[in-house]
């Protein structure tokens, strides 16, 4: 798997940049720019054409981002470009966000419930849930009504199902079994 | 059907909900990335262990085989309909294991110990054994020394199994090579009902499930399912239930074997596991070597048939065992064997393919079947010059021993000079003799299908060949003479002569019934002839 020893290495370089400059979270923002720009049918296609040469891209690409991203960050992008990398971008994005993540110590957490949260109870959730993680807690709600009631709260790769749906499943095979 | 009462089934329902725990916890799950031809690829799992068990959301199981830079790959043991892209996957932090005991004797059951014989569930005490287990060490074992009756004469005689021994059944399809497992199951009936069972274990991996269903009455109605379990993964289960179904049945066997029980287990067949396992590897990408099959094909057949042992009979050396489950610490015991009998099918004959090969090379011995020798009406099948028992001489019988050790020397001897015979030249008298000495024994060697011989009747009638005292019977009457032979051996010298051939002793007195009694009948088909 070669292709997450490439996309850390673009991302690992492009932090160290960032970190030494002092504008981690503007190259993070920047970075979230290009990956929405990037979920565009229109530049992806022109992006990822092989039949495309790498002097247009680079003019396109320049031209676009110019006014709106940092000095580095539009460096980066044309390296990438250079280099014919352009195919991976998104996922080097991801893989910044992770390094940008750990550096400042956030956890993105999912809740996942039935019903929408006042501002109030996203706080406690908040509060609570950077006491247990120890870290600050980036806090991504949504609303789910198939879930009945309850919530799920899910941390990377640890999940804990409150959901009234879930325990209704296990009561439902509790009762099924033998 | 006696009517069930609303109000019992209303309070067994409230007595389970009562017991109903609402515990909820931190759960490690990955996502789904991909789905298809009974393999999942998932994302997340970070901390999941090879060869961990999965569920995913709708229940269906996994097994863990991949563990990737980016993501985790995994055999499902189910359908692969109703789980989508994105689904969870939940850990289940426990290693693949079966549920083993008592039980399961008399059952059908596929490889994760569900019942498919619809006798409702498994009763008894349950105690769980990983698929995938480490062999005993060198000094928890000891060399094959109590034999392992098939109750087949040509096996018994010339090709000796022995109680922890593995021995292969190799041959082209419809030679008779699951008869032979069948009749060696059939045969241990006789140790269950002196209350010394030899349990068996029957595999049957990729076979139709009509086969198996006919496999199950015919061990049925030999009374042979109180000490047997069958494990099945019939054809259309998904690859990964064929090729985990030898280990779940090695599982079981060392819960006998682990409790100082005997056992033997029969793997039907294990060409059919290969192919299974290349599908599943293939499938999870891992590079394809000779005959498209993956590098660790031949570890896949060792570490299965190494499991196959007989342990040290001293209890606190057995005790010590490596890689003893937790669940049956307190219950191990020495001396216990287990036996395996792996079938492999060649195609036209063809020992040097891959897979024989391999399995030649790790088994302690083979029996060889023939197609020919099949159609000539020499049924068992075997190809005596080619078939070999490596260890099983040393759990062979006195008697038998005695008795029989020319045989298979003499056969060898036959064979070469029945070529000459077909010539029809002049012989001289002492080649003809072999050759008709030869030609009593073959007619002596066949045995109709399901008609184990106890080893006092094979030995009598081996005697009898081997001393050439059937020189007088003509060879279409030698299967008269021998139910003659030994029907009148049980009726006047049960206790004199075949009680003390059980016991593994011959003596002179015995030699010397034996030989008259045999020349007295034989003198009768003589004169029948002389009409």
């Amino acid at each position: 798997m070669n292709e997450s020893k490439i996309t850390t290495r673009y991302a690992k370089g492009l932090f160290k940049v960032a970190q030494e400059q002092n504008l981690l979270k503007q190259i993070d923002d920047d970075l979230a720019l290009v990956a929405q720009t990037l979920k565009l049918p229109e530049f992806q296609n022109f992006i990822n054409s092989p039949v495309v040469p790498v002097s247009q891209k680079k003019q396109v690409v320049y031209e676009l981002f110019k006014d709106k991203i940092n000095q580095y960050t539009l460096n980066f992008l044309l390296l990438v470009i250079e280099n014919r990398r352009e195919s991976f971008l998104d996922i080097i994005i991801k893989d910044f966000h992770k390094l940008y993540k750990q550096a400042l110590n956030i956890t993105e957490v999912e809740l996942t419930t039935a019903v929408e949260l006042d501002e109030q109870l996203k706080q406690e959730f908040i509060q609570i849930l950077s006491k247990v993680t120890k870290s600050n807690v980036d806090l991504n709600h949504t609303v789910d009504k198939e879930i009945i009631g309850g919530f799920i709260i899910r941390i990377e790769d640890k999940q804990l199902d409150a959901s009234i749906a879930s325990q209704l499943s296990k009561l439902k095979k509790h009762i099924t079994n033998n | 059907m006696v009517g069930i009462r609303a109000s019992e089934v209303s309070d067994i329902i409230k007595q389970k909900i009562a017991g109903f725990k609402t515990d909820t916890d931190f759960q490690e799950v990955g996502i789904v990335l991909q789905v298809g031809d009974g393999i999942a690829r998932i994302y997340g799992l970070t901390e999941v262990e090879a060869n961990e068990m999965i569920e995913f959301e709708n229940g269906v199981k996994g097994i863990v085989l991949n563990l990737e830079e980016d993501n985790v790959g995994a055999v499902l043991l189910g359908p692969s309909e109703g789980i989508r892209e994105g689904d969870t996957v939940r850990r289940l932090k426990r290693i693949a294991s079966i549920m083993v005991g008592e039980g399961l004797l008399g059952r059908v059951i596929n490889t994760i110990g569900e019942p498919l014989d619809g006798k409702g569930p498994i009763k008894g005490e349950l105690y769980e054994m990983p698929l995938e287990r480490k062999a005993p060490g060198v000094i928890y074992r000891q060399p094959v020394k109590e034999p392992l009756q098939t109750g087949i004469k040509a096996i018994d005689a010339m090709i000796p199994i022995g109680r922890g021994q593995r021995e292969l059944i190799i041959g082209d399809r419809q030679t008779g090579k699951t008869t032979i497992a069948l009749d060696t199951i059939i045969n241990q009936r006789e140790w269950y009902e002196r209350g010394e069972p030899v349990y068996c274990i029957y595999v049957a991996v990729g076979q139709k499930n009509s086969t198996v269903a006919q496999i199950a009455k015919v061990l049925e109605q030999y009374g042979a399912m109180d000490y047997t379990v069958i494990v099945a993964a019939s054809a259309s289960e998904p690859a990964a239930l064929q090729y985990y179904a030898p280990y779940a049945g090695a599982a079981i066997g060392e819960f006998f074997r682990d409790t100082g029980r005997h056992a033997l287990i029969v793997y039907d067949d294990l060409s059919k596991q290969a192919v299974a396992y290349r599908e599943v590897s293939l499938l999870l990408r891992r590079p394809p070597g000779r005959e498209a099959y993956p590098g660790d094909i031949f570890y896949l057949h060792s570490r299965l048939l190494e499991r196959a042992a007989k342990i040290i009979e001293d209890d606190s050396v057995a005790r010590q065992m490596n890689d003893i489950p937790d669940s049956i610490k307190d219950m191990v015991k020495g001396g216990g064997s287990l036996t395996a009998l792996p079938i492999v099918e060649t195609q036209a004959g063809d020992v040097s393919a891959y897979i024989p090969t391999n399995v030649i090379s790790i088994t302690d011995g083979q029996i060889y079947l023939e197609t020919d020798l099949f159609n000539a009406g020499v049924r068992p099948a075997i190809n005596v010059g080619i078939s070999v028992s490596r260890v099983g001489g040393a759990a062979q019988i006195k008697a038998m021993k005695k008795v029989a050790g020319t045989l298979k020397l003499d056969q060898a001897q036959y064979r070469e000079l029945e070529a000459f015979a077909k010539f029809g030249s002049d012989l001289d008298a002492a080649t003809l003799a072999v050759i008709e000495k030869g030609r009593r024994n073959v007619e002596i060697l066949k045995q109709p299908k399901f008609t184990p011989y106890p080893v006092e009747k094979q030995i009598a009638i081996i005697y009898a060949g081997t001393h050439n005292l059937l020189r007088d019977v003509p060879v279409e009457k030698v299967k008269d003479f021998e139910k003659e032979y030994l029907d009148y051996l049980e009726q006047h010298h049960r206790k004199d002569v075949l009680d003390v051939l059980k016991q593994g002793i011959i003596n002179e007195e015995v030699e010397k019934i034996l030989t008259d009694v045999a020349l007295k009948i034989a003198k009768m088909y003589k004169k029948d002839d002389n009409k």
